[in-house]
């Protein structure tokens, strides 16, 4: 299977700003009339490259993950998906570049619908997509997907609210990667959990990268998971990528003070001793 | 309702609380928490989901309470203002908070407690305001609740305290609705709803695990400048070690319901007593130096249901665990700086570094 390299050229979205909400940042309790979450954007994906994308809130990176996977229309330029515009291919060919483009959220507990078990809500896109013959062929590969995501093929008959989030969120992967996509946009997928359910989450992505060719966009607002887990970091402010490049280049020697407040905003481990010491004990 | 407090449970924990508080040198502990023991009500009656946990913090001092989702950490907070769901009680140990045990306070003792000697601030600040009243409005009556001044007074108390809490135009502000604020500046609301009282111990669950990063750091800088100018003791839970690093001098991390070490931060996270501890570091930064896209995570799960006490509770996902882990209940062994309830506290001396 050949994977699309993704380029987003001079992509914008602003978002109109409904009458009689009145926002009170910005100036005055007026305010523009349409707020820019994406302002002259470009960028272009390598085949099998992984892309973080960090910054504040607001910053745009969501707009831009949405954008990249069909969900967002640009106000102004255009995405190209395998050198075709992503708009013409979602008007001609819908169904196969909803199939082609995933994207997984923060919070699996409102992207899973609550009354479907999670086999049935696996099973749903192979059916959809035709990649399985039947159905009870899609509740077959629908378990294998789940014992690939690191869960027990019995908890298909489950339901999402009887998952912990670390499990819901498996569950949104393993329904993500079912229809084989081509290009994984996973939105801040790791942010409500644990250290170590979110290791867990990581290396199962780094897996499924090893297993089969991906173009993965990372959003994040942990730098240090965006180093942990990209090729390439793009720096957002405002609606615009203010630095671009080589994940340890753009952390360990950022250029843009805004590379620079983002990294000394962030908490860190102080160092272990190299050595350890005599003994831990100390009487 | 309340069991009685048996004479010593377990030595260790004693140590732990003693140890635990000794280092940070604070003469009086304006809150010491013994033997807590939290149950929950399920078809099968009454299990422990917090057993025997005990700390002690003292006036001015910052305490971080770490440990998985389901450590028993929330919980352990709740308890301190008479906060438990329904369904869920104390049943063992007591909270003693400048010598009044909280565990047997009336709800009228708690009232006056909450907000008053404890603030509490929680990870959601969209939950804990009103949506349906102006900010400025809640954050007057809290201040009203706890002295007594009239409206007028109230109102300017509330300016000065978003002020104080950095909120710019806190005049516009004032007549917001919360969702009219952004993540961060409701959490400063909330803070300063916890502190209108002028309490001596601030209590706060996760306050930054929803915000970002500069937001965060802006939130625990300002956490860190109210502590220093109040003397406000700071009892810190968290799942995230690098925040707990930066705020706490003390760190007490909790597994499955129990206390598993006590001690300094810096010695806890450089040195950890405790496997489980080391694995939490391990875990946190591997984050920061991987570059291969994979982190170290601890096998299995945190148990749900109950702990057991003949065995430690960790053994099932510990990389040192021998027959003797699943013997008994693990004693608590000094450590650098504190104590951990483990019998390999000295694995480090023995085979090196892993």
């Amino acid at each position: 299977m050949t994977v699309a390299e993704v380029s987003v050229s001079r992509v914008s979205v602003a978002f109109r700003r409904r009458a009689g909400i009145p926002l009170l940042h910005g100036p005055g309790r007026r305010g523009p009339a349409a707020v820019a979450a994406l302002d002259d954007v470009s960028i272009d994906l390598r085949r099998h490259e992984t892309l973080a994308l960090v910054g504040e809130s607001g910053s745009g990176k969501t707009t831009l993950g949405r954008a990249i996977v069909g969900l967002q229309a640009p106000t102004s330029g255009q995405i190209l998906i395998g050198g075709q515009p992503l708009a013409h291919l979602l008007r001609t060919d819908f169904l196969r570049t909803r199939r082609r483009l995933q994207i997984i959220f923060q919070d699996p507990g409102s992207s899973l619908t609550p009354w479907m078990t999670v086999g049935k809500a696996i099973a749903e896109p192979l059916l959809k997509h035709k990649i399985a013959a039947s159905r009870a062929d899609a509740l077959r590969r629908a378990a294998e997907l789940l014992e690939l995501v690191g869960l027990s093929p019995a908890s298909a008959s489950r339901y999402p609210g009887d998952l912990s989030g670390g499990q819901r969120q498996r569950v949104a992967i393993a329904r993500a990667i079912s229809v084989q996509p081509e290009v994984l946009v996973c939105d801040e997928i790791t942010s409500g959990l644990d250290a170590s359910v979110r290791a867990r989450i990581v290396n199962l992505l780094a897996d499924i990268r090893s297993e089969r060719p991906l173009t993965q966009v990372f959003i994040t607002h942990d730098l240090h998971l965006a180093q942990a887990v990209s090729h390439r970091v793009a720096v957002l402010q405002a609606g615009r990528i203010v630095e671009i490049g080589d994940a340890a280049q753009v952390f360990e020697h950022p250029e843009h003070p805004y590379t620079r407040r983002l990294r000394a905003a962030q908490p860190t481990l102080p160092d272990p001793p190299e050595q350890p010491e005599e003994g831990p004990a100390r009487q | 309702m309340t069991l009685p407090q048996s004479d010593s449970p377990a030595p260790g924990v004693s140590a732990a609380s003693g140890q635990g508080t000794a280092p940070a040198g604070s003469g009086h502990a304006l809150l010491s928490v013994r033997g807590l023991t939290i149950d929950a009500g399920g078809r099968d009656g009454f299990a422990p989901i917090v057993r025997d946990v005990s700390f002690g913090i003292g006036a001015g001092q910052a305490l971080g309470l770490i440990g998985e989702s389901g450590s028993g950490k929330t919980l352990t907070c709740m308890a301190l203002g008479g906060l438990l769901p329904r369904g869920v009680r104390v049943t063992g140990g007591e909270i003693l908070l400048n010598g009044t045990d909280l565990a047997q306070a009336s709800e009228r003792q708690l009232r006056r407690v909450r907000g008053g000697l404890i603030g509490f601030v929680f990870q959601d600040p969209g939950a804990a305001l009103d949506p349906l009243s102006p900010v400025g409005a809640q954050l007057a009556e809290v201040a009203r609740t706890h002295q007594a001044i009239g409206r007028a007074r109230a109102r300017s108390v509330a300016l000065k305290l978003m002020d104080e809490m950095e909120i710019p135009k806190a005049r516009d502000r004032y007549r917001a609705y919360p969702h009219e604020l952004s993540g961060g500046m409701k959490q400063r609301m909330c803070i300063a709803m916890a502190l209108a009282g002028n309490p001596r111990l601030l209590v706060a669950d996760e306050p930054t695990t929803a915000l970002d990063v500069t937001t965060e750091r802006a939130i625990l800088d300002l956490i860190g400048r109210l502590r220093a100018e109040r003397d406000l003791a700071l009892l810190l839970v968290t799942h995230s070690l690098p925040v707990a690093a930066l705020m706490t001098d003390q760190l007490r991390v909790m597994y499955a319901g129990e206390m598993v070490e006590a001690g300094g931060t810096a010695d806890c996270l450089a040195a950890p007593g405790h496997p489980y501890t080391e694995a939490l570091a391990e875990s946190a930064r591997s984050v920061e130096r991987s570059r291969d896209g994979r982190l170290v995570a601890i096998p299995g799960a945190v148990p749900g249901g109950v702990a057991a006490t003949d065995r430690c509770v960790f053994a099932p996902r510990c990389p040192y665990a021998t027959d003797q882990c699943v013997a008994g209940h693990p004693p608590w062994q000094p450590t650098r700086s504190g104590s951990a309830a483990c019998i390999h506290v000295d694995r480090a001396r023995k085979d090196g570094a892993r």
